[in-house]
């Protein structure tokens, strides 16, 4: 039994880091293949279920290496596998727990929920104790900002400045107006109404809808940029620059301190219905319903990131950096 | 080959073709990115979301012209929101007791773009012509009308099939005039 076990533990030392190696370089391949090669992103390369299954099984493998290398009493071996251990755990880490989300708050109201802009397999959303209290719309030339309680304490938050809480990055983008949007039967009487908190700088044409209507809303700023298509030769261009759908129109007109007049363009399946600028305060009418908007109320983009702690990741190389000297020692006495 | 060099070996190809058959197995639409990128496979998948878009537009056909029958829910290539919002509006034209007859007399690829393993978009030209029937004896009681308008469709694949995600309306030149389409 001894002899099988001893028999067993040399085999495994000398085969287990081979399989190591062949799936370290399996993972780094697949990442330099399709990060590099395809431009998938990182995290989608790394979040494939191949991917994060043998990165578990290296990391497993390291572990168990490590401590057969304890057993044996190889000491080096031993400290340096546990630190590439820790390292691939901090990548697990990193890549598991990652959060970033973003919340639209109105003046008085609180984040109730994240939407995720992207997360790792294991994050979960996280609850912030965030209320906005008031707004400073950067009209007379200031930076917008915002004061607001965050578990109970008051803070002022300017745009693009972070706010660290509880391991979490919070930063305020961006402050837009929220027109209030009337919604009426042709009788006159008030159906529906809300403020519609619309990011006017969004790379895409925002929508709402009603509760108790199937149509869609499409709502812009008069002098937004559009996307639009037009014939160029057999085929077709995009007529403005701002078409590159992936960015953001930031700049004076995605936030107008007043909303006079907005561009609103009333669908229903294929059919649209209402494509007009209409006026604040005009009622438009559609379908056996009347439509209006008023002043809007201020709102801020809040945008939530977890800051990712590294201390598994230094006392990883911490570890190696000692089984290193022990080996250096071991050389020198030798 | 001695005995060690042939078990080390073996130690280095047994991870290798587990990892490639799991690969295969769990992350089929990652792996055959990079032979849907040729040139060829672009066009065939290029193709292949034109042909979700074209069945996609297809099937609402089929739910507004019966007046909301289920029966190609499962083939209707879109996610649950967007099912859920035709059959919103279907529920409305219902209770205006009437039923709207789509019929798409056309639709052209303006831009058709695989954006990454599992996401493309498509911005369309499309002309349909419209009517209008009253539910209870399917007479029309609007003039068959027509319109155009361009879309950008959102696509996902799902399951080895491209689902529709999400559309905006965008502005397309109208073609030359064909005079009116049946």
């Amino acid at each position: 039994m001894n002899k099988s076990f001893a028999e067993l533990k040399k085999k495994s030392i000398l085969y287990l880091p081979v399989a190591a190696v062949a799936v370290l370089l399996l993972l780094i391949l697949w990442l330099l293949m399709f990060v590099y090669l395809y431009d998938i992103p990182l995290y989608d390369a790394a979040g494939a279920a191949s991917f994060r299954i043998f990165y578990i099984v290296l990391c497993c493998l390291a572990g168990f290496l490590a401590a057969l290398f304890f057993h044996e009493r190889s000491y080096a071996a031993f400290f340096v596998s546990l630190g590439i251990c820790l390292l691939l755990v901090q990548g697990l880490i990193l890549l598991g727990y990652r959060f970033e989300g973003m919340a639209g708050v109105g003046e008085g109201e609180e984040i109730e929920r994240l939407d995720v802009i992207s997360k790792g397999f294991w994050a979960e959303i996280p609850r912030i104790p965030l209320r906005l209290i008031s707004v400073s719309t950067g009209d007379k030339g200031q930076s917008e900002s915002c004061n607001v309680v965050l578990d109970g304490r008051a803070v002022e938050i300017e745009k693009g400045r972070d706010l660290v809480w509880a391991g979490m990055r919070i930063r305020m983008e961006g402050v837009r107006i929220a027109p209030l949007f009337i919604l009426r039967n042709l009788a006159g009487e008030e159906l529906e109404a809300g403020y519609i908190k619309l990011d006017w700088a969004a790379p895409v044409k925002p929508f709402f809808q009603f509760s108790i209507l199937p149509h869609r809303f499409f709502v812009s700023l008069p002098d937004a940029p559009k996307e639009r298509w037009m014939r160029s030769g057999k085929g077709w261009r995009p007529v403005d620059a701002q078409q590159d759908l992936g960015h953001r129109h930031e700049g004076k007109a995605s936030f107008p301190s007043e909303l006079e007049r907005l561009h609103i363009m009333i669908m229903r399946g294929k059919l649209t219905i209402l494509n007009k600028i209409v006026n604040k305060g005009e009622r438009v009418e559609f379908d056996g319903h009347r439509l209006e908007f008023r002043n809007g109320a201020p709102w801020a983009i809040f945008v939530v990131k977890r800051v990712q702690s590294y201390y598994v990741f230094f006392a990883g190389v911490v570890l190696i950096i000692v089984g290193a000297v022990v080996k250096a020692i071991g050389w020198r006495k030798a | 080959m001695s005995d060690s060099m042939r078990n080390i070996l073996i130690a280095f190809l047994i991870p290798v073709i587990v990892f490639l058959i799991s690969a295969f197995v769990l992350d089929k639409d990652m792996v055959r990115y990079p032979f849907v990128s040729s040139a060829k496979g672009m066009e065939r998948e290029k193709s292949a979301v034109i042909e979700a878009v074209r069945m996609y537009n297809k099937i609402l056909t089929d739910f507004y012209s019966s007046g909301g029958k289920p029966a190609l829910l499962n083939e209707f290539p879109a996610t649950k929101a967007i099912k859920h919002g035709v059959f919103r509006d279907l529920g409305f034209i219902t209770t205006m007791k009437r039923v709207l007859v789509y019929d798409m007399a056309d639709m052209m690829p303006v831009d058709v773009r695989i954006t990454s393993f599992n996401t493309a978009q498509a911005v369309v030209f499309e002309e349909w012509n419209y009517v209008y029937q009253r539910i209870e004896d399917r007479m029309p009681v609007s003039a068959l009308k027509g319109l155009g308008q361009g879309f950008r469709y959102w696509l996902a694949r799902q399951g080895g099939t491209w689902i529709v995600t999400g559309w905006t309306p965008v502005e397309v030149e109208e073609p030359e005039d064909k005079g009116f389409l049946f």
